[in-house]
């Protein structure tokens, strides 16, 4: 069973959600599949009005990158704090990060590439959760749970280089 | 607890004057990633043309820090009118268009899903056995080949 049939079946049955632009009228030209915690997350309802703007904020960074449009994305040894979609470390891990850094508190969403420009969320976080470095490994690890309970045959896809993950992407 | 929104931007598109705070969220996310899109893609094309053309040349040209610049061009960001002004005059001489899309008139998007998410059969294949017992007819999909029992010729 390849990866593309693991995601239909899991699509299928209800566990990972295809994550569309939500503008109708927006062309999908890369692919985002969330879980299901998560696509809930992005459609609410929400517990207050702060929370619904940063999440629909987050949407449109996640439509932005669905919709094809460039994307800042950094590997390491980048340090850049301003990019769109980051490569955490140990890059082994192969666990992304997509910031959404406007407004506080900022939002992250985390998951992994199954193929070059087909993304695999399955985490979010506030960024003020993180007070160093050190902080991000236990949401690393519950990432790579994650795809663990997903795709137990298959590890997360690999590239050297940003535009190896995301297409028409800008390297910071 | 704020609205449940099952289509997120229909009821604002028909409704606008009761557009949610998060769907005014997401519409000024997405103008600022449009303009960040708009002024990476010149600035990238540019530097396909002269790949001299750095961050630091930029800066120079607008008269502003190169860090000034390099946050600019990291991420979208709620860009003042003329920053947006000074970036696309910078990089490529140029200034903004105008204009205004009517989300009304935009017609919905015909492709919503990857196309292997939803595997057809990709074609028939027929064959004409040397028994007249029938048709045998063959639906071939990615994964696999299954006969199809189309009845018996008189």
């Amino acid at each position: 069973m390849s990866v593309r049939e693991m995601i239909r079946e899991w699509r299928a049955s209800g566990d990972l959600r295809l994550l569309t632009p939500a503008i109708p009228s927006t062309a999908c030209v890369r692919w985002v599949f969330v879980s299901k915690a998560l696509f809930d997350a992005f459609h609410g309802p929400w517990a207050t009005t702060g929370e619904e703007k940063n999440m629909m904020r987050a949407r449109a960074t996640m439509d932005a990158f669905t919709s094809g449009q460039r994307i800042s994305v950094r590997l390491p040894p980048s340090k850049n704090v301003s990019a769109q979609l980051a490569l955490l470390e140990d890059a082994r891990d192969e666990v992304w990060e997509f910031r959404c850094r406007d407004p506080d508190p900022q939002m992250r969403i985390f998951g992994r590439f199954a193929e070059p420009d087909l993304f695999i969320a399955f985490i979010k976080r506030n960024r003020d959760e993180f007070k160093s470095n050190d902080d991000f490994q236990p949401v690393m690890e519950e990432c790579k749970r994650h795809w663990r309970t997903y795709f137990p045959s298959y590890t997360p896809y690999r590239g050297s280089s940003a535009h190896d993950y995301v297409s028409n992407c800008y390297p910071v | 607890m704020t609205t449940f929104q099952t289509a997120i931007l229909s009821k604002a598109i028909n409704q606008p004057e009761a557009a949610s705070g998060g769907t005014r969220a997401y519409l000024q996310e997405r103008l600022r990633n449009r303009l960040y899109h708009l002024v990476i893609d010149e600035f990238m094309s540019q530097q396909i043309e002269n790949p001299e053309f750095t961050q630091a040349a930029l800066a120079r040209r607008i008269d502003k820090r190169p860090e000034q610049v390099n946050r600019w061009l990291s991420s979208p960001g709620n860009w003042t009118i003329d920053t947006i002004s000074d970036l696309l005059f910078g990089i490529a001489g140029a200034e903004l268009e105008i204009g205004i899309n009517y989300f009304a008139d935009q017609a919905p998007r015909n492709f919503i899903e990857p196309e292997w998410l939803n595997p057809e059969p990709i074609m028939h294949v027929v064959s004409w056995p040397t028994s007249p017992i029938g048709l045998q007819m063959f639906e071939v999909t990615d994964d696999e080949i299954t006969s199809v029992d189309v009845g018996v010729l008189a």
